[in-house]
């Protein structure tokens, strides 16, 4: 192996679980996300000659996470996310009877994985990674004002859908 | 139920479901053996694709640089080389021909008759009478 192997090693522990955490929320698979977080290490691994910092690393880590995981996302089309958008109530009333009582025990996590992608991975770098707007448009590359519709959206669409489905958190 | 306190329920629900966000939303451990097998593919990477850093572009950008004013110099070190042994040879040239003219100047007045060194006599004594 080449030089800077066990200070790649470190890296790998210390951040293993936020990328793979990242990758699970956004792919919403375990298998898909343990090959999205080796590929995001192996990328680091092979530029790592360009990082700076302590910081820059997590911050790399985490733009290059959000990266491959949509892209992965993207290849599996997985979920459509085209109704998503489009929570209408019938669709609530519907929901009410089939989804009710397969997801009295879901958690808001599963609901999270119905959102749609861009809303999606800015819920989960706000609070998994407790990102302010200003940080996760850095790591998305979007502005400001982008994020926090997304993040507005999201939390809007999340409390819709968790009032039909787990009327426990609306109490 | 009234405007502000629909307000006010709703404000309580998002704060409920922010709080619940950060609770169930918390990083999940990597699978069992997660490091080692980012390792052993990292062990196994056929090539690794490094990037050229900009202290390598800096290097062959000093290196070419150089190169390039070194050219320069021998060039114009060979120009003055020449041009030096070019004035050497004009120079040797001229007097040969200054010599060869002097020569020519001295025989014509002795074959007129006429002394060399009077001439240069009489000539210094008209310029101290003047």
């Amino acid at each position: 192996m080449a030089r800077g192997t066990e200070e790649f090693r470190r890296v790998v522990e210390m951040h293993q679980g936020m990328v793979f955490s990242m990758a699970l929320r956004v792919v919403g698979d375990r298998g898909l996300a343990e090959e999205v977080a080796q590929d995001v290490f192996l990328e680091f691994y092979r530029g790592a000659e360009a990082v700076e910092s302590e910081e820059h690393v997590r911050f790399w880590l985490r733009r290059v996470a959000v990266h491959r995981a949509t892209d992965a996302l993207r290849r599996r089309a997985r979920r459509p996310e085209s109704g998503a958008e489009e929570w209408s109530e019938e669709m609530s009333a519907a929901c009410e009877q089939t989804l009710a009582s397969l997801m009295m025990g879901a958690r808001l996590e599963e609901l999270l994985r119905t959102l749609p992608q861009a809303q999606r991975v800015a819920v989960m770098l706000r609070y998994q990674e407790d990102l302010p707007p200003e940080e996760i448009a850095a790591v998305t590359e979007q502005p400001v004002a982008t994020v926090k519709s997304h993040l507005q959206r999201g939390l809007q669409l999340l409390r819709r859908k968790a009032a039909v489905t787990l009327k426990e958190y609306v109490r | 139920m009234s405007e502000f306190e629909q307000k006010q329920r709703e404000l309580a629900e998002m704060a409920a479901l922010e709080a619940r966000l950060r609770q169930e939303l918390a990083r999940v451990e990597a699978p069992a053996g997660f490091a080692e097998r980012v390792m052993a593919r990292a062990a196994w990477e056929p090539v690794r694709m490094r990037r050229p850093s900009w202290v390598m572009f800096a290097v062959a950008a000093a290196v070419l640089v150089c190169a390039v004013i070194g050219g320069v110099r021998v060039q114009q070190e060979q120009r003055r080389e020449r041009a030096n042994a070019e004035f050497a040879t004009a120079m040797q040239v001229t007097d040969r021909a200054m010599d060869r003219a002097e020569e020519h100047a001295r025989e014509q007045m002795q074959r007129a008759g006429l002394d060399i060194n009077e001439q240069d006599n009489g000539s210094r004594n008209g310029e101290e009478q003047r």
